[in-house]
């Protein structure tokens, strides 16, 4: 059964050009095959270019560089594919019946009122054929765009994070009865690509799994899920595939976000000791030793030389006090012998994967947190700021914690030099780009602007612009 | 007025009894029946209007038409007003799509087209007349045509700015996520067109088309008399009897003309923008957006009754449908000569343009016509080289390549025919520019600075009574559904029509004719200011009034840190559009003719109305230049510092 392609990607890369005419790749060497009667799930944080790639599959985008290519039996002229987007693309001003009518162009006049006819009642739509989408709840009209997308038999149908702009309790009844559909027994859909970046979504409905990488966006892992349907999420089978698949993805982006890709200071002064074969593209997931590179200790004392080619970590774009909520959460989990585990954490503080990520990273970064496989393990450090009382105390501490960070570092005594003139904006986005080439300068100096103006290192001037150390 | 008035609440009083339910069906059938029968009228009506049209344009011909000043023959007069206004809107609603498509796919495009509406709006409707009128009387020499053309294109050029800019924006928010399902379902770029993009227009458009008809019946007066190198034209209707019976003192004549132009635009607002505004209800994407849901028109209720008849209606449908496998086939066509110049043109060496070799291999290939598609379509084909020949084999974006291709050819044949047409003409414009005297550039310098001026009063004077005005309106919701109604006709009234009796009052008093033309110009586009403040006012955050409750802000307080900062964006856009309107209006406010005399000015806007009446050329072209360059100026100062500080503030 599996041996038929239906849709193979190669070498697929796509870049983006930023606004301010930097280029990143956001897809990066993408090997992947659907198979014929599969249902495949592509699970990737946001941002990780999983609807890109997704869209080119599609056929909607065009690769930068290597190529997807069909089946030979597919005549892509006759409903190949179909697509259900995120946020329904249901035509405003058609009513239900006419948008389903819209996937039936090609069908003769007769057969199209049967087949919506047909479709609608099998997705509980009888009755609103003549409604507009706007009279309908996000639930149903998601019903209605999956109508559309299976009502003309398509081999191939791609899902952009169908469910997740519906609320939990729709998302997880319409995902239910997705499942239903796809094992009914005359089901003419032959496979379907899901992208999301729920685990539960892809374990229960998934017959493969792939997961991707962020920044690059590039194929980590496939996993098979070979259990049967209906899926039971008390299985053993199912319990264990879902402890594989929480820790592959979990590992995968905290080493992204943390130590992997970016070469600490010692390791970056060398970068031509690497391996030339090492270069075809980063093979996320291998052998990564975890340095814990970020230690204060190491880095404070006079700006870093840096050199253009040292890989600096960058900043990220996300606020204080998120950093330090995540801290006490810990804190306290620890006191009371919870489960530091990286999803559990997540599940109680209510973040979802990548609102999460992003604090953890910081928090390591800051020196406060370390991260074997998936648990959360505060440093000394960490208690230390964590247990101190004295509110002037922490904010002490946590602007040394800032100020050791390379980039920062390296900003503030350029800053610092300037005395009271301090530098303008366009300026210290100059550094940020020479300092972060692969970064987003203005986003980085955003980032910059948040962290160090929470702790009081740097004062700034949205009037004037003016950038001002702070002692 | 009060006639008209008291017959619209009767029918609307009508229309909601006979939809209450239990009513006696024979009753509501009565008043469909009413309904039909006064449609049917209308209709008749605008046959006959459209008949005497026709035989108006294929009479011998004329330059000034008689003008009967015998009130009975104001409804003719009215009617072929309208039918001119109504072509016009037909036009405009084409070149808009045509422009905002245009600009909107197309990022090279769009830099120049978008900046050259700004200065296109404002530039006086007078600039466009000379060269529409000569050229069009040389095209139709032996029949009017060539003057209800040219009539037709001046009231255009009143309509069609904004409507571009509507459609343009509208194409530019459209959602991705629709773009891409056309994409999948694989819709042709016409059925897109009829599926997506004019639906997803539609709103703005009819919107837009309400402010678009009245600037159109703004210059009502002056596209129909007018005075072209001494020589009087004169079309038959509304505006050319107002313009008549004015002069030749026949006032009674005049306010009864007066009476018609109200009841005609009220006529429109009721029985045309109204349905028409709750029609395009149904492409709101929710229920709420709809902004003028209070002020719904009672007469649409009565619409779905009328229904056109069904042979008609398959008629279209069959028209659309014909049109639409034409199109597809013609994109099957440019399609496979599309995937042979992506075949030809992967080589890396044919990417740097049209090679020699490209072009002969395309000739070797087939006749003229493979070849001219080829030569427009292989730097479309090379955009596909990277990727397999497979994948461009697709049947892949269908729209944007053909767009594309319309593009290319729009452009080429419209740049040909710019050089073919200018070039042998630039000597001689050169040479008429040459003996405009240096005292005639800083006359038209100063005109320049004294209408600026005006302008600038315009706005002060319109800003200090608006803004007040409409926040208080806004604050009050029963207020403002009587009084946008009411604000909504006003603007849609012609006022230069009045600016004689109002001139002539005002100098009466004794007022310093520029201040008089200031006050002229400032009645006919305060209204736009106004408009937008009642929008922007409307969307004041409770929470902020609160805050100033709370606090005891007083008066002034509140105006300085709510009121102001939250409506000034669109004072921005109120400001803009007023400016844009005062330049055109300083045409027909600076200069005002008097039965036995003329009041005037110093301005731009005389200047022009002078140099087009005596036929000096060369000073009109000295006139456009020197405003165009004002206009371009301005823009990239003022209004777009303007725009920076909006997007500061928000």
């Amino acid at each position: 059964m599996k041996d038929q392609v239906l849709v193979s990607v190669r070498s697929l890369c796509k870049d983006f050009t930023r606004p301010n005419g930097t280029v990143f790749t956001a897809l990066e060497g993408i090997h992947l095959d659907v198979y014929d009667g599969e249902f495949l799930a592509i699970l990737g944080l946001s941002g990780s270019g999983k609807s890109t790639l997704l869209r080119c599959m599609a056929g909607l985008m065009k690769p930068d560089r290597g190529q997807v290519v069909y089946a030979a039996s597919v005549d892509r002229k006759k409903n190949f594919a179909s697509f259900v987007f995120q946020n329904f693309a249901l035509f405003p001003w058609l009513t239900v019946r006419e948008n389903v009518e819209l996937a039936l162009e090609s069908f003769p006049k007769a057969e199209r009122a049967e087949r919506t006819d047909r479709i609608l009642s099998t997705v509980g739509l009888t009755g609103f054929e003549d409604s507009y989408p706007r009279e309908l709840s996000g639930g149903m009209r998601q019903r209605v765009s999956i109508a559309r997308a299976t009502v003309s038999d398509p081999l191939v149908m791609f899902m952009d994070e169908p469910f997740s702009s519906l609320d939990p309790l729709t998302g997880e009844s319409l995902r239910a009865e997705m499942g239903r559909l796809w094992t009914q027994s005359g089901r003419t859909i032959r496979s379907v690509v899901l992208v999301t970046h729920s685990l539960d979504e892809a374990l229960q409905l998934a017959d493969r799994i792939i997961i991707l990488s962020s920044s690059p966006g590039t194929v980590h892992k496939t996993i098979d899920v070979p259990l049967a349907r209906p899926r039971n999420s008390n299985s053993p089978e199912y319990l264990q595939l879902e402890e594989y698949l929480e820790k592959s993805f979990g590992e995968l982006h905290l080493d992204k976000l943390t130590a992997a890709h970016y070469d600490t200071q010692e390791l970056g002064r060398a970068p031509l000791s690497r391996p030339p074969g090492d270069l075809d593209g980063p093979v996320a997931g291998g052998p990564v030793s975890l340095t814990s590179d970020s230690q204060p200790e190491e880095l404070s004392g006079a700006a870093p030389q840096t050199s253009p080619s040292v890989r600096l970590k960058p900043l990220i774009n996300l606020s204080l006090p998120l950093v330090e909520g995540l801290l006490s959460f810990l804190a306290e989990e620890e006191k009371a012998g919870g489960s530091m585990d990286l999803y559990d954490v997540a599940n109680e503080m209510r973040l979802r994967l990548d609102q999460m990520l992003p604090a953890v990273a910081s928090a390591e970064m800051l020196g406060y947190i370390d991260t074997p496989g998936t648990t959360l393990v505060l440093t000394p450090a960490g208690h230390e700021y964590v247990h101190e009382q004295d509110s002037q105390r922490r904010q002490i501490l946590l602007r040394q914690a800032v100020k050791a960070l390379p980039v920062v570092a390296h900003l503030y005594e350029i800053v610092r030099s300037q005395g009271t003139e301090g530098i303008d904006r366009s300026m210290a986005i100059g550094q940020l780009a020479l300092l972060l080439p692969f970064e987003d300068p203005e986003e980085q100096f955003d980032a910059l602007l948040k962290w160090c103006r929470a702790v009081n290192l740097f004062a700034y001037d949205t009037q004037t612009e003016l950038l001002v150390a702070v002692e | 007025m009060e006639n008209n008035h008291s017959q619209q609440d009767g029918l609307a009083g009508v229309a909601r009894l006979g939809n209450r339910a239990g009513m006696p069906s024979g009753y509501s059938a009565w008043i469909y029946s009413v309904v039909d029968m006064s449609i049917v009228l209308i209709i008749v009506a605008f046959g006959f209007g459209v008949l005497a049209f026709v035989e108006l344009g294929n009479a011998p011909f004329s330059a000034a038409v008689a003008i009967d000043t015998s009130p009975s023959a104001l409804p003719g007069y009215a009617l072929l007003s309208i039918i001119r206004s109504l072509l016009a809107l037909g036009c405009s609603y084409v070149f808009a799509i045509a422009y905002g498509t245009i600009a909107a796919r197309s990022a090279s495009m769009e830099r120049v087209l978008i900046p050259a509406l700004d200065v296109l709006q404002s530039l006086p409707v007078l600039t466009f007349m000379p060269g529409l009128v000569l050229g069009l009387m040389s095209i139709f020499p032996n029949s009017r045509w060539g003057l209800e053309f040219a009539c037709i294109l001046m009231i255009f050029t009143g309509q069609v700015w904004n409507l571009a800019f509507a459609y343009y924006e509208s194409q530019r928010s459209m959602s991705g996520e629709l773009r891409e399902l056309s994409q999948v379902l694989g819709l042709s770029s016409t059925r897109r067109f009829f599926v997506l993009d004019l639906p997803n227009a539609m709103r703005p458009l009819i919107y837009n088309g309400m402010m678009s008809m009245a600037g159109g019946w703004f210059f009502l007066t002056l596209c129909e008399s007018f005075v072209l190198a001494e020589r009087k034209y004169k079309l038959p209707g509304l505006g050319s009897y107002l313009h008549e019976t004015y002069l030749s003192g026949n006032m009674q004549s005049f306010v009864w003309g007066l009476l018609t132009l109200v009841a005609t635009v009220v006529g429109f607002d009721f029985l045309m923008w109204k349905p028409l505004v709750a029609w395009v209800g149904r492409y709101a994407d929710d229920p709420g957006s709809g902004a003028d849901h209070d002020h719904e028109s009672t007469i649409s209720q009565l619409w779905p009754g009328l229904r056109l008849p069904r042979g008609l209606r398959d008629l279209l449908r069959r028209t659309v449908r014909w049109w639409e496998s034409r199109s597809e086939r013609l994109e099957t066509l440019q399609k496979s000569s599309a995937s042979d110049a992506a075949a030809s043109g992967q080589s890396p060496a044919a990417s740097s343009g049209f090679t020699r070799s490209d072009s002969r291999a395309a000739t070797a290939s087939g006749g003229v016509v493979p070849w001219m598609e080829q030569l427009i379509v292989t730097p479309i084909g090379q955009v596909f080289r990277s990727s397999t020949t497979m994948f461009s084999n697709e049947r892949k974006r269908p729209w944007s390549l053909s767009i594309k291709t319309w593009m290319q050819w729009i452009l080429s044949f419209s740049a040909g025919a710019l050089v073919f047409y200018l070039l042998p003409r630039l000597p001689d414009v050169g040479a008429a520019l040459g003996r405009i005297e240096r005292s005639d550039w800083l006359e038209l310098t100063h005109a320049l600075l004294m209408t600026a001026l005006k302008v600038l009063g315009v706005l002060a004077f319109a800003t200090i009574w608006t803004v007040p005005f409409g926040i208080w309106v806004a604050k009050r919701p029963r207020w403002s559904r009587i009084v946008q109604p009411i604000i909504q006709n006003l603007a849609a009234f012609p006022a230069p029509v009045i600016f004689p009796l109002l001139s002539f009052w005002l100098v009466g008093y004794g007022v310093h004719p520029a201040i008089v033309a200031t006050i002229l110009m400032t009645i006919g586009n305060q209204w736009y200011l106004l408009f937008n403040v009642l929008a922007g006012a409307g969307r004041i955050s409770d929470e902020l009034l609160d805050v100033a409750r709370i606090y005891h802000m007083s008066t002034w307080q509140r105006f300085r840190f709510v009121y102001l900062p939250s409506i000034f964006p669109s004072l921005v856009t109120g400001w803009l559009t007023a400016a844009g309107g005062a330049w055109n209006a300083s045409i027909v406010a600076e200069i005002v003719y008097h039965p036995g005399g003329v009041l005037q000015a110093d301005g731009i806007g005389a200047e022009i109305t002078k140099a087009t009446a005596e036929g000096n050329y060369p000073k009109l072209v000295a006139a456009i230049i020197v405003i165009t360059i004002a206009l371009v100026i301005l823009n990239r100062s003022l209004w777009r510092t303007m725009h920076e500080l909006v997007q500061r503030v928000t």
